[in-house]
């Protein structure tokens, strides 16, 4: 993972800016129109952009691609570098994808403040793919600090619930308090590259070359943990996401649910730098342990939830089980496999978000005592939940069952114990799914249900139809995402199976070119 | 050629279902042409499937082997062995009949077809399947459509037993729901079905994971797995335990089987024929193929369980169908009656009785898909399975009437149909061993035959209600096609039942010598057998 391409044209940068400097020039718009064709404009502009990424991708590599550096602050070692590899690459469409499905989402279901509410959707956007691209940590930050701001306006501002004022200042409150103990990580991390080679660096790739005595890894490794488990929200830190996902707006919740960002820094940072802290038994026992309650957990309350939405954020809870389960499980087929249930959340926890949207367009709120028989009302926003629903639960031939399937495998190689206990969440989760379903959808029609319910509009078929797609797409037909993950995730198991000091070693005859054939370690 | 027909009959369902979703729900008549000529595709490819299998060969065959990752062992892998290529054969005998059985049906229709279709194509691939990965992922394909299909095409159930319900919908809102064991909605069956079968799926895919795991070489091929793995101890009683009752929930064994009638008296008539006909034997046959295939001294030690819990299946469905006053309530715990019959045969591991247990799957999907068949016709002219106040329908509907004597003894054994020889060669080859099941299936039958003979009273002779002037028999040819389809396959096998057994025996002969360790197991790989 350190060498790097370069592409002779700054598509990351232009990727991260754009939707910053379209927000700029919705500011400037004055028709409501056009303020959101130019908003849903620079979006789809900004999903080609990624498309053009993911094409020219080079797959089954490890490799930093599309590589930009500069310096931005020497003294302190901290630059402006942003790359993407095979861990990162996924997560940048899946992003410009989503932004694209809020703003078709928001056309006509936000009404009040419409500039400053596709200004901010822009904003977060910049902030997200920034998080996903940055190499420096220090820049990796800035944007996770940076993403904040737009989050904490969205939901104040636009959100549905009642409290959303006390839900943004939470949701706001425990992601800084986690950042802080992760900053500090960072700092040390910094700190012993200086001890080593006399110069500061924030540098990912710098800081790969010095090792980190053991000792340190364990402290900086719960650290990191602290700030990636509550953006996650690994169990037990999850309080603020019910509040959060329900007070704020749809397109909050499909952004907080559908993009995994705590998850992916553990594979970004955590593995990587602190291979001996990542593997070490009793990490790796507390860690699973907290997976297994968060999965068994989430879904046992999500059945008695008889709110959708809060419904979906328990089951969300669940689903981060199941990630962190694979990431632990430490072997090939589990990372790979919680990469791409990352990837597939995105498509069907933020696919549902969208359906308990339209449903609650239309009829104010989810409750479950507010449906009943909606099958004969909305036929094919009963068949787009129900195909959904199903991939949340990982029917065979959609993408849930593919992720669920590699993440169970990784988890019975690492312990069979740990395999029992998170295949029972599958039972769980066809539990409230199915039942949910069956009150709300199936059955007679329900005595609180609106006399006239309009079935999906063109634009919302669009949303359900394009998730579909992609639902059935990685189900069907996996590998061309496996192979773009492929080479990051061998090099991550290469780097932890080796421990540092020797990764280093071979990372440093690899520079010199008299490494041996490198020899892939699949089981 | 053989290869192909295999992968005709399990993709021509599919891709009929992918055509149906192109073809517009006015054009009613379309659609069902579309469903019918898949389905019939499936039939003849099956045909030829099973009629050109060769009982001298033996082993697995007609296989296709397209490798998918080869990182974690998983490929696309099919074949049929003589215990696959009837089962194959019996499948798309019943889609084809269910479809034609369906032919009435005018509410969304097309939606009905592509669920019908995605059903029994994942039937028939967990027939097929020779990787455990292809064999869970088709087996839980063909779970969910019948969640639909029970909850949106099913019907209520009037009693229970006379047990009704009538706080069932208020219940609804309740947890208790979950484990309300009286409801009587279709939507209820349709979740409890549903959950119960994933509950099982996911003990079995446990199994499924730990011997992948456990196993020397990582792999999903259950070739390679019969030859190399090797288990032992406690782990061998727990793989082989959470295979044998994931599996058997569907089959279903007796603790298990709650689900089942409520399913059954649910459904559509065509989906309670797949249902019972083959769906059920998918639990069967899965624990023959990974538990007997792959761990054959674990079966020996316990396989004695089924055939004390078989003894509950035959005696406690017999009697429940006895008094139950549902017509598909008698045909459910029937099936589940009969399905004690396998486990039995399967107990006794000897060669005739296995042999028998897999004709008795293909000979009891042909009589309980008639059943359910005359059971649905005369549901939708009367409105009603309620038995006593059904009576004397034989002067309106003369045909259904002598059918329905022919599926009665199809299902209780009569001499003549395939019936009667799978249930000979279970009850002579496991007389040595358990002598005590053997008395009570054959009481069994004798049950059996008093539960059908009183519903076929009851429903077809004594006094007309005026209420029920108005119904008609099966008059045009769609209606008759499938019941003469069916009960022509039954006896035409049980006169010539000669091809059907070497085949079977073909496959049985080398499975029972490894469980009785008389012989290793005979390599055979994708490319064929070995010398």
């Amino acid at each position: 993972m350190l060498e790097e391409l370069q592409f002779g044209f700054p598509l990351l940068s232009v990727m991260i800016f754009l939707p910053l400097i379209g927000a700029i020039i919705l500011w400037m718009q004055k028709d409501p129109d056009l303020l959101k064709k130019s908003a849903l404009g620079i979006a789809v502009f900004e999903l080609a952009l990624s498309v053009l990424l993911l094409l020219r991708f080079v797959p089954e590599s490890a490799a930093m691609q599309f590589s930009e550096r500069m310096n931005w602050i020497p003294p302190l070692g901290i630059s402006y570098h942003v790359a993407v590899d095979g861990i990162s690459i996924l997560f940048v469409g899946l992003t410009a994808f989503l932004t694209v499905m809020i703003i078709l989402y928001s056309w006509d279901s936000v009404s009040e403040k419409l500039k400053p509410y596709f200004m901010s959707i822009l904003a977060l956007e910049t902030t997200i793919i920034g998080i996903f691209v940055s190499i420096d940590l220090i820049l990796f930050f800035v944007f996770w600090e940076l993403m904040l701001i737009p989050s904490y306006f969205l939901i104040k501002l636009w959100g549905v619930g009642e409290e959303k004022e006390y839900a943004a200042l939470k949701y706001v409150l425990y992601t800084l308090l986690g950042s802080v103990f992760m900053l500090v990580g960072f700092a040390l991390l910094s700190l012993n590259y200086h001890a080593v080679n006399q110069a500061y660096s924030f540098d990912l790739l710098d800081l790969l070359m010095v090792p980190v005595p053991v000792g340190q890894q364990i402290l900086i490794f719960w650290l990191i943990f602290m700030g990636l488990a509550f953006k996650a929200p690994v169990f037990p830190f999850h309080t603020w996401l019910p509040d959060a996902l329900v007070q704020g707006p749809i397109g909050m919740s499909v952004i907080l649910a559908g993009v995994k960002l705590g998850t992916y820094g553990f594979l970004r940072f955590s593995f990587p730098l602190l291979p001996e802290a990542s593997k070490d038994g009793t990490v790796v026992t507390i860690v699973m342990i907290l997976g297994l309650v968060a999965i068994v957990y989430g879904a046992v309350i999500a059945i008695i939830q008889v709110d959708f939405r809060r419904l979906l954020v328990f089951s969300s809870i669940s689903h981060i089980g199941f990630v962190v389960i694979g990431l632990f499980a430490m072997n090939f087929q589990g990372i790979q496999g919680s990469l791409l249930q990352m990837i597939n959340l995105g498509f069907t926890t933020a696919g549902l978000f969208f359906l308990a949207g339209f449903l609650y367009d239309r009829t104010g709120n989810t409750l479950v005592d507010h449906g009943g028989g909606l099958a004969s009302k909305m036929p094919l926003f009963a068949t787009f939940l129900l195909i959904i629903g199903l991939a949340s639960i990982g029917l065979p031939g959609t993408n849930g069952f593919i992720g669920e399937f590699l993440v169970l495998l990784g988890a019975f190689q690492s312990h069979w114990f740990y395999g029992l206990v998170a295949v029972s969440g599958v039972i769980f989760a066809a539990a409230y799914f199915l039942w949910y379903y069956e009150r709300a959808i199936f059955g007679p029609l329900g005595e609180k249900v609106p006399a006239v319910l309009h079935d999906l509009t063109k634009r919302e078929k669009i949303i359900a139809v394009s998730f579909c797609v992609m639902i059935f797409w990685i189900g069907l037909y996996p590998s061309p995402f496996l192979n773009m993950i492929n080479g990051s995730v061998q090099a991550v198991i290469d780097r932890l199976e080796r421990g540092s000091v020797a990764s280093i070693e071979f990372d440093k005859r690899l520079a010199m070119d008299v490494a041996p054939k490198r020899i892939l370690t699949n089981k | 050629m053989g290869s192909f027909s295999l992968l005709a009959t399990l993709f021509a369902p599919f891709f009929g279902a992918v055509a149906l979703i192109f073809v517009p729900n006015r054009e009613a008549l379309m659609v069902r042409m579309v469903a019918a000529s898949s389905a019939g595709i499936a039939l003849l490819a099956s045909l030829y499937v099973f009629m050109s299998y060769d009982p001298n060969v033996g082993g697995f065959q007609m296989i296709t082997h397209w490798p998918w990752s080869e990182e974690l062992g998983i490929a696309f892998y099919i074949g049929v062995d003589g215990i696959g290529a009837p089962l194959v054969f019996a499948s798309s005998i019943l889609l084809f009949s269910g479809i034609f059985i369906s032919w009435h049906i005018k509410d969304r229709t097309k939606e009905f077809y592509i669920f019908l279709l995605i059903l029994a194509a994942a039937t028939i691939g967990v027939f097929m399947s020779l990787d455990l990965f292809f064999l869970y992922f088709f087996y839980e394909m063909s779970v969910l459509p019948m969640y639909l299909l029970l909850g949106v095409w099913g019907s209520h159930t009037k009693g229970y037993l006379g047990m009704t319900d009538p706080e069932g919908v208020k219940l609804r809102d309740s947890v208790r729901f979950l484990f309300n064991f009286g409801a009587n909605s279709k939507e209820y069956a349709a979740m409890k079905l549903t959950l119960f079968l994933s509950a099982g799926a996911v003990f079995a895919l446990m199994g499924i994971l730990l011997i992948y795991h456990f196993s020397p070489v990582h792999t999903f091929d259950i070739l390679v797995l019969r030859e190399q793995a090797k288990f032992d101890g406690m782990l061998a009683d727990i793989i082989w335990l959470l295979i044998f009752f994931g599996f058997a929930s569907i089959a279903p064994i007796w603790p298990l089987h709650s689900w089942s009638p409520v399913g059954h008296a649910a459904a559509p008539a065509a989906t309670s024929m797949l249902h019972a006909g083959v769906l059920m034997k998918l639990g069967h046959f899965s624990i023959i193929r990974v538990a007997f295939e792959i761990m054959p001294e674990t079966t020996q030690k316990l396989m004695p369980i089924a055939a004390v819990l078989c003894i509950f299946s035959i005696v406690y469905g017999g009697l429940v169908s006895y008094f139950a006053k549902d017509t598909k309530y008698v045909i459910g715990y029937s099936s589940s009656s009969h399905m004690g019959y396998i486990f039995l045969g399967m107990a006794a591991l000897d060669y005739i009785s296995l042999t028998g247990a897999v004709i008795y799957m293909f000979a009891h999907a042909m009589a309980t898909g008639m059943l359910f068949a005359m059971a649905g016709w005369v549901y939708d002219q009367t409105h009603t399975r309620d038995i006593p106040s059904l009576g004397g329908l034989a002067q309106k509907m003369p045909f259904l009437a002598g059918a329905f004597i022919v599926a009665c003894m199809a299902s209780v054994g009569m001499p003549g149909t395939i019936n009667f020889i799978a249930e000979v060669m279970i009850i002579v080859g496991s007389w040595d061993k358990y002598p005590i099941q053997v008395i009570v299936a054959v009481l069994g039958i004798v049950l059996t035959l008093a539960y059908l003979f009183r519903m076929m009273r009851g429903l077809f002779y004594g006094k007309l209600s005026p209420e029920y002037a108005h119904v008609s028999d099966t008059k045009d040819w769609v209606d008759r096609f499938p019941l003469l389809i069916m009960i022509t396959t039954s006896i035409f096998f049980g006169i010539f039942p000669m091809h059907f057994y070497h085949v079977v025996r073909s496959t049985v002969e080398p499975m029972i010598d490894r469980i009785i360790q008389v012989a290793p197991v005979i390599t055979q790989n994708a490319q064929g057998i070995l010398p």
